[in-house]
């Protein structure tokens, strides 16, 4: 390895570890498309009331009724007057609990503000009825957890959907999506909200946290998980990377037409979960003179990329082309067409070859016969129906 | 008519038209289109010596239009989805696309375009529609039936024609493998190994059986076919099962049987445990190409592929996670022991065909500004990489625009091409500004340098516009 990538690796992992060390203790974890972010400027703490004994009907004896996730359920004034004599408190009067307006609105002062800073608590992305909930005596602390400790109730006291899902089973109560989420026109949940974008994100009870280089990892669930994945995302959505057309830049990276070989051959399946190799692949190759089977009276061949012509296809032995070929097939296909192979591995009666390499693996004999008898078109192109008959193939 | 009667179509009908605007209400159209243009060279080493490369012109304009409805009928889950693709690329020599089997000027292809109705636990498709499963992702041109009962027991059956290229409209991307899209070019060049056949329709058709959350069970087994000029293109098998019940493990497998060859064509594991602060998982996979049986090289020896990930990531309480991933996979060999050659698996200068690496990064989100690390490594077949990818954007609220930027680093030395090895530099700027509420413009600019191409510069185009009626 050269200079430079090592210093850039050790400048990654200086970064990678200096960045934890300074940020990993602070933030949040709800989805801001769920819950968007809030601003209560206000002194308020859950552990006192509960253990002065308030309830939390209390104060939120609205939710008992409330049918909506866009009401807010909050106490005003009234119920906080039920202990905080605020009038008595405005008389100068002193009070307690205490009732002042700074008390519980820091920084606010009457004499000077006509209003103390408003509340930014904007409506979930959700559908929601506390009224059904409390109904069926599910208790406030299931979805909100314990108060007990808490000071200010924010949006980390809201439900995070692992939660939800406990009851949510599909047996208990609706699995479905669409049950909690906003869907859509077409039925699929909506994914883009004036806060934010809803994405799984870590600990997704599905195990779908579309988390770092998610467009690498997908495939696995995708291709197992359809009725899941199509709660979101329409064809489009896949056909975006998958059409083989589009450039995605989050997948492929700068100057990937110079750099894909490298990769192409680590990884072929890969390539081939968008790229049709004898369309996309095969046609680039051969209009930029790296395919072999180009039309002649377009360009000449450029680069070659095998080795010496007798250690590939003379010498049988370890680079050799037939094991390369075995390895992965993908490889030749994405430059070669049949043509390429025909000379040497097809019979000498079809096309006068030299070499009547037999390109089969070990047992093919003795299924031949069922597979001309599915489909002899592919045999024909190396071997005429009388080689075929002789071989008992037919 | 008598005058009552006449009296009661005129009400009746005044009843229909007053009611005609609420059915009305309850359709949704959508309508989305997308515009993306690119314009660069690639380099080739066409007729000249590496020193000297000659420029490939690149001009392409790629549309994409999608139209949809919903709720066709008030209160039923009747609706469609179609998508369109017009194709251009002006940067093609006049007459070159005639002489290259799958390349083209201009084409236009229809992606998809179904009706879907919904009723109950019945879901009908109809329509040029795409399919995935761990079979494959395909197109066809015709009819799927799921049925889903309550209890999670059902089947699903689907049947068509495969979408092809050679079909008016029909694109190749889903097209099986191993073959030219249309041999209609050496048809006419009398080619002696042109197959007619590859223009012929293909009949494909398929069913399921299946479990949708049983327990935290779902799964599938299926069975497919296809026919191309009366012979079997494609017929495979495959079993998929999953398993999942809230946070905490999740586990997801499949395997596609290969009923033609008699022998396993793909199998994947995939079991991952998720926690608030962490996620592990581990991922095997075998695959082996998707072949037509129309290709000769459905029947050559050729090895699967098998893969191992495994992946960590810590989420901790903040606007930072981070994840770090092991990769080893090998190529198998597969040669005929009556030949010479398989002597030389066992030379031991056999050339290794394992790659092993990993990939560790971070990424941070707060407010408006996200970025990402991403630094992977890959050793063995295929050649030496490492990628070091940088990745930033700022999408302040209320603001009509987004700025994203890309800085990219590789370290690679390929095993085949000699010249491409050595450090490559890339850097990418990508604006995109919201002219309207559904109307989006970008441009992306790109420029790369390093010893192979020198220096290259790429510009991106892109309009999208959504509306909804």
């Amino acid at each position: 390895m050269s200079s430079h990538p090592k210093v850039v690796a050790c400048v990654a992992v200086v970064l990678l570890v200096g960045a934890g060390l300074a940020l990993a203790a602070s933030g949040r974890e709800r989805s801001l498309a769920i819950y968007p972010a809030q601003n209560i400027p206000i002194r308020f703490n859950h552990a006192v009331h509960l253990e002065g004994g308030a309830d939390c009907t209390t104060c939120h004896d609205s939710a008992r009724k409330s049918t909506k996730a866009a009401d807010r359920n909050l106490p005003k004034h009234p119920e906080c007057e039920q202990c905080h004599d605020i009038q008595a408190a405005q008389r100068g009067k002193k009070v307690d609990p205490p009732a002042t307006c700074e008390y519980c609105h820091p920084g606010f002062d009457p004499g000077v503000q006509r209003l103390p800073a408003p509340f930014e608590f904007p409506s979930p992305n959700l559908k929601f009825n506390h009224k059904v909930h409390v109904d069926k005596k599910i208790e406030c602390t299931t979805c909100h957890g314990e108060m007990k400790q808490v000071t200010l109730g924010t949006r980390m006291q809201l439900p995070k959907m692992s939660t939800c899902l406990e009851c949510h089973d599909g047996s208990t109560a609706s699995s479905g999506c669409t049950t909690c989420h906003l869907e859509g026109p077409s039925g699929r949940l909506q994914l883009n909200f004036a806060s934010g974008i809803l994405r799984p994100m870590q600990a997704n009870p599905f195990g779908l946290d579309h988390g770092p280089r998610y467009e690498f990892s997908h495939g696995s669930r995708a291709k197992t998980d359809r009725l899941l994945c199509s709660q979101c995302h329409s064809d489009s959505d896949c056909q975006k990377c998958h059409d083989s057309l589009q450039k995605p830049l989050a997948v492929h990276p700068n100057d990937y037409i110079t750099l894909h070989p490298v990769q192409a051959r680590a990884d072929s399946p890969r390539c081939t979960s968008c790229h049709r190799l004898q369309s996309f692949c095969a046609a680039c190759h051969e209009r930029t003179g790296v395919g072999l089977d180009a039309d002649p009276s377009l360009r000449a061949r450029n680069v070659k990329v095998h080795p010496n012509y007798d250690v590939w296809v003379n010498i049988l032995g370890p680079q050799h082309h037939g094991i390369a070929a075995s390895r992965d097939i993908n490889q030749c296909i994405s430059c070669h067409r049949e043509e390429s192979c025909l000379p040497c591995h097809s019979d000498a009666d079809r096309f006068g070859t030299r070499r009547q390499v037999n390109p089969h693996p070990d047992g093919f004999a003795s299924m031949c016969k069922s597979l001309a008898a599915k489909n002899d078109r592919p045999c024909l192109k190396c071997h005429t129906s009388t080689t075929l008959a002789k071989k008992g193939c037919l | 008519m008598t005058v009552s009667s006449a009296v009661r179509i005129v009400i009746l009908g005044a009843v229909a038209f007053a009611a005609w605007p609420t059915e009305v209400q309850a359709s949704a159209f959508v309508v989305d289109a997308r515009t993306e243009a690119q314009a660069y060279q690639i380099r080739a080493y066409r007729d000249s010596d590496p020193d000297h490369p000659t420029l490939l012109p690149r001009r392409r304009i790629v549309q994409y239009l999608g139209v949809a409805g919903f709720e066709l009928i008030t209160g039923e889950d009747l609706g469609f989805e179609t998508s369109m693709r017009l194709y251009a690329d002006f940067g093609l020599p006049s007459g070159e696309a005639a002489k290259i089997d799958g390349v083209g000027s201009q084409w236009a292809d229809l992606m998809y375009a179904f009706a879907k109705f919904r009723t109950g636990p019945v879901e009908l498709q109809l329509g040029r529609q795409t399919y995935v499963d761990i079979m494959d992702y395909m197109a066809f041109d015709g009819l799927k039936v799921r049925y889903l009962s309550s209890l999670g027991i059902g089947a699903e059956a689907y049947g068509g024609l495969w979408v092809k290229g050679g079909m008016p409209l029909g694109s190749s991307v889903y097209q099986p493998d191993g073959t030219r899209e249309s041999d209609q070019r050496r048809i006419a060049m009398g080619a002696p190994s042109a197959n007619p056949a590859l223009d012929d329709v293909e009949p494909v058709f398929g069913a399921k059986l299946l479990a949708e959350n049983i327990k935290g069970f779902s799964g599938s087994l299926g069975y497919r076919k296809a026919i191309l000029g009366g012979k079997t293109d494609l017929e495979r098998a495959a079993l998929e099962l999953r398993y999942g019940r809230g946070r905490g493990l999740n586990v997801t497998t499949g395997a596609d049987y290969d009923l033609m060859m008699s022998r396993v064509a793909q199998v994947r594991a995939l079991v991952r445990y998720d926690h608030p602060k962490f996620a592990v998982s581990a991922e095997a996979l075998r695959t082996s190409p998707v072949l037509s049986a129309e290709s000769i090289w459905y029947y050559f020896a050729t090895a699967p592929r098998d893969e191992l990930r495994l992946r960590g990531d810590y989420t901790p309480v903040g606007p930072l996670r981070y994840y770090l991933e092991g990769v080893l996979s090998q190529y198998h060999e597969n040669i005929n022991h009556t030949l010479e050659l398989a002597l030389a698996l066992r030379d031991p200068a056999l050339p290794s065909s394992i790659n092993a690496g990993g990939s560790a990064g971070a990424a941070y989100r707060d407010g408006s500004f996200h970025s990402a690390l991403d630094v992977s490594y890959r050793n063995g077949y295929g050649g030496r990489q490492l990628w070091v990818d940088l990745t930033a954007g700022y999408s302040p609220e209320e603001k009509r625009y987004t700025i994203d930027g890309r800085l990219s680093i590789a370290n690679v030395a390929d095993s085949f091409n000699p010249l491409l090895r050595g450090t490559f530099y890339g850097a990418q700027v990508w604006v995109s500004y919201l002219f309207a509420r559904n109307a989006r413009g970008s441009v992306a600019l790109e420029e790369n340098i390093n010893d192979f191409t020198r220096s290259d510069f790429k510009i991106f185009f892109l309009f999208d516009l959504r509306a909804i009626f």
